[in-house]
């Protein structure tokens, strides 16, 4: 079936838009490069494969949706646990700072699932804590509170090791 | 409620830009490109049309200026004995100097001498010059 190009466009655009957000969820929930980037491209090549078929109201809430729902029925089927990957960068740190983006990293690495997921979809995904809620098949009230544990902890994560960057 | 302190964090956390996934792994079908091959296409088809009709609405007048230009040569010929200026306007208005020269030169030769004056190119002609 020949796709119509204009929904393709709109995919695309999508991709080029949420894609970095979508990837660090991905990579969030995975801790793995390769099937972070993975389970986005199996997404998007799905809506395309679909077609503009479905009616959807929020698009940016649906993607991230989808990429939560693809990243957890990989988990399943791999029926493992991978730790999440210390060695490839997630963020292009301000002002080339890799030492801060290895230190967020880190901070990110030592949270509950739960609390990195709300971290990464509000901050950098910008998603509201009502669409949280919706992806994540939670409260907003929830979402909020993990949003502020996890705030409090990162900020403390990486204040600790400022300190000990400093002291040393 | 987040304090000052912790939106400056989250703005400090935002400035870290998450890295952006590699392209789609999809096949372009061809269509646009063919689409912006046609409508190129049709765009110089339009653009040839739009100067053929310019042309031939522009035609007419130049071939008319054309027509009138030897007239006006001839008139000037006619009217007045040729001077420099007379043959510089006729040169202006001619379409070429070629024209010009012709005009002139053929429409002397219709015009009659006065009483007892010869012609120096038919006193020329009947020369028999041996080469």
């Amino acid at each position: 079936m020949r796709l119509p190009d204009k929904y393709t466009f709109e995919i695309e655009r999508a991709y080029r838009d949420h894609g970095p957000a979508l990837l660090l969820f991905a990579l969030a929930i995975t801790g793995d490069r390769g099937r972070a980037q993975d389970a986005v491209h199996q997404v998007f090549l799905k809506l395309i494969a679909d077609g503009a078929r479905r009616q959807i109201v929020d698009m940016k809430a649906y993607l991230f949706r989808c990429v939560h729902n693809a990243v957890l029925n990989e988990i399943k089927v791999r029926q493992r646990s991978v730790p999440l990957e210390n060695e490839s960068a997630w963020f292009t740190p301000p002002e080339r700072d890799y030492s801060a983006e290895l230190s967020l990293r880190r901070a990110l690495f030592v949270l509950p699932d739960d609390q990195r997921k709300v971290v990464v979809l509000h901050l950098w995904a910008e998603l509201t804590f009502s669409q949280i809620a919706e992806i994540l098949e939670i409260s907003a009230n929830t979402a909020a509170s993990r949003y502020r544990y996890a705030l409090a902890k990162l900020r403390e994560a990486m204040s600790t090791k400022e300190d000990s960057c400093a002291r040393s | 409620m987040p304090g000052p302190d912790d939106e400056r964090f989250e703005q400090y956390l935002k400035g870290f830009r998450p890295i952006a996934p590699l392209p789609l792994p999809i096949k372009r079908n061809g269509w646009a490109t063919r689409r912006a091959v046609v409508m190129t296409a049709l765009a110089a088809a339009v653009l040839v049309v739009a100067a053929v009709m310019l042309r031939s609405r522009l035609e007419p007048n130049q071939s008319s200026e054309r027509e009138s230009r030897p007239a006006a040569a001839e008139q000037l010929a006619n009217s007045q004995p040729l001077t420099i200026r007379a043959a510089n306007a006729m040169l202006a208005q001619a379409p070429s100097a070629k024209a010009a020269i012709d005009s002139v030169v053929w429409q002397s030769q219709k015009t009659p001498l006065p009483q007892g004056k010869r012609s120096a190119l038919a006193e020329l002609s009947k020369e028999k010059t041996k080469l």
